[in-house]
């Protein structure tokens, strides 16, 4: 027999709010992100600016030796200043955060889908905790190698978060949102007033516009495009997994998905005026 | 409205066909001698690409209005290691630009190029250092910069870049509305740049075969108006065959490195193929 509206009513009010434990507070508020390992797979990190020195423990670059691609460490820094963008974005937020570069684009490195794809393979074999991928492919052939190896992050724990492409075009693997955190660009400064459309195919939002952050040489940059909104999202992981660090991907999206749902409400209470 | 150094490469290509012409007609008085002063007087150079260039440049224009900065560019690629040159610029210094070349992965367009993802850089002046080795070669002052890929399917065919606003500084970053409208603009961009490079490849195509099929040393005897057919042949419908040909091995080159090493393997066989055949033999100069 199905209940009355009204006893329907009384027991959602007698139910404890589920979410209300998931609070910054409780979640990131004095963490710093220490002992958590996040990779960047970019165009390498300048490791010599004053802002990210110490930071960065390992830098590796994708070569081609033998028709394979090959990792090995790297001296030649960030040409293109994507990835030591990225970079101060993380350590802003989580500044005691063990960064790893992954360099797959630049001079030495063209580029290639093949060097994305066995970037991210290389970060997800290394168990990084937080893998924070700035760029994409829009080719369909790498569709199916990304996916399977965001199901092996999934099952390794590795929490991977992509940015959507900026054209009116998929990119793959932004798209694959149920493997990973997809994150697009919104204004506004503070990065813990990101938001969650769940139903969208890119579900956070995060300030990616004119944001500042460190350039090679030494400098800093206001840049905006979505490649600055998905770090964002990843420094705020990294503080979530120093608090919590055997949580799982789903369960760090469960928690982001919360926390925005607060920030949305807080946002309708400024514009709304206390009730 | 062509670049004064595209022109002038075009004057020379021109001059030097001329020059060819009129060395051969010196040698020889035949019909043969004729017929080749005829055809190397056709100036298969730029006669495709330039158009296409024109048609880049008005674009860009609009584009740049639209967007609201009057200092715009499109660079393409520069051979196939990532690297990029200029095309078209618009600007107090688009001459000093078409003479620089962009290395793999370099400055904001380098990292456009790469990543596939347009980029809003905001005043950075403020910040310092010099910006560019593109402005320590023309002396430009970049303050603020959006660069947008161009994205002629999937591949990446060039970048499409505008630097700071009319006036003086400082001036008011690129938003991301206009970051939005450039990649509008740039989808049309791309499309023609992509049609411009295919062009490009058929103008060296067809100058490589009209060299080839000129052996200086052969005469034969024919008629003056030959000349005239092989100039109509330059507007001729039948271009466009020759360029879809072009496209569609583009387009299955574009599928994956396989294919696009097909398409070379294809065209480099074509190409010694060509060079073996007399003029009789090559498809729209058989007479």
């Amino acid at each position: 027999m199905a209940k009355s509206d009204a006893a329907v009513e009384a027991a959602e009010e007698a139910a404890p709010d589920l979410w209300a434990a998931i609070t910054p507070e409780t979640i990131w508020t004095g963490r710093t992100g220490r002992g958590v390992k996040v990779a960047i797979v970019d165009s390498g990190i300048d490791t010599n600016h004053p802002a990210l020195k110490g930071k960065v423990k390992e830098s590796v670059e994708a070569v081609i030796e033998n028709g394979r691609v090959t990792f090995k460490p790297s001296t030649s820094g960030d040409a293109a200043g994507h990835g030591t963008a990225c970079a101060g974005i993380i350590t802003e937020i989580a500044p005691d955060a063990e960064l790893y570069s992954i360099k797959v684009l630049g001079a030495n490195a063209s580029g290639s889908g093949e060097m994305f794809v066995a970037g991210l393979d290389y970060a997800v074999r290394q168990r990084m905790h937080v893998i924070n991928l700035s760029l994409g492919t829009t080719k369909p052939d790498y569709y199916k190698p990304l996916g399977d190896l965001l199901h092996r992050a999934y099952h390794a724990g590795c929490i991977v978060v992509a940015a959507a492409n900026n054209l009116p075009q998929p990119s793959y693997p932004s798209i694959l949102t149920s493997s990973l955190v997809s994150v697009v660009k919104r204004e506004g400064g503070d990065p813990f007033n990101f938001g969650y459309r769940y139903g969208n195919v890119i579900e956070l939002v995060a300030p990616g516009v004119q944001v500042r952050t460190t350039w090679p040489g030494g400098g800093y940059r206001q840049l905006t495009g979505n490649s600055f909104a998905c770090p964002c999202i990843a420094g705020i992981i990294a503080l979530i997994k120093e608090a919590y660090p055997d949580l799982t991907p789903f369960q760090i999206k469960t928690i982001l998905y919360a926390i925005a749902q607060r920030n949305q409400l807080k946002i309708e209470q400024e514009v709304e005026g206390p009730a | 409205m062509v670049s004064k150094t595209k022109k002038k490469t075009a004057t020379k290509r021109r001059a030097s066909s001329k020059k060819r012409a009129s060395r051969m007609a010196k040698n020889n008085d035949s019909f043969e001698a004729r017929l080749k002063a005829a055809v190397s007087a056709v100036d298969v150079a730029n006669s495709l690409t330039a158009p296409l260039a024109n048609s880049i440049e008005n674009l860009l224009r609009i584009t740049a209005r639209a967007v609201g900065s009057d200092q715009a560019s499109v660079l393409v690629r520069d051979g196939n290691q990532g690297g990029l040159r200029f095309l078209v610029a618009l600007g107090d210094v688009q001459e000093k630009l078409m003479q620089v070349r962009i290395p793999p992965g370099k400055g904001i367009a380098g990292l456009v190029f790469s990543t596939g993802q347009p980029i809003a850089v905001a005043d950075v002046s403020k910040e310092g250092s010099f910006w560019s080795d593109a402005d320590k070669h023309t002396g430009f002052k970049t303050v603020t910069l959006l660069a947008t890929p161009l994205r002629a399917g999937e591949e990446i065919v060039g970048v499409l870049e505008f630097v700071n606003r009319p006036g003086h500084p400082p001036y008011e970053p690129f938003s991301p509305e206009e970051m939005d409208m450039a990649a509008y603009f740039a989808d049309a961009i791309a499309i023609l740049v992509d049609a411009h490079e295919t062009a490009g490849l058929l103008e060296n195509f067809f100058q490589r075969s009209l060299d080839t099929a000129f052996d200086p040393d052969r005469d034969r005897d024919g008629r003056d108006d030959v000349r005239q057919w092989l100039e109509d042949v330059r507007s001729a419908p039948e271009h466009r065959d020759l360029l879809q040909l072009a496209i569609s091995l583009r387009d299955i080159a574009s599928r994956g490195d396989a294919e696009r090493q097909l398409c070379q393997d294809i065209l480099d066989a074509l190409v010694r193929w060509t060079e073996k055949r007399s003029i009789t033999d090559v498809g729209y100069f058989s007479l």
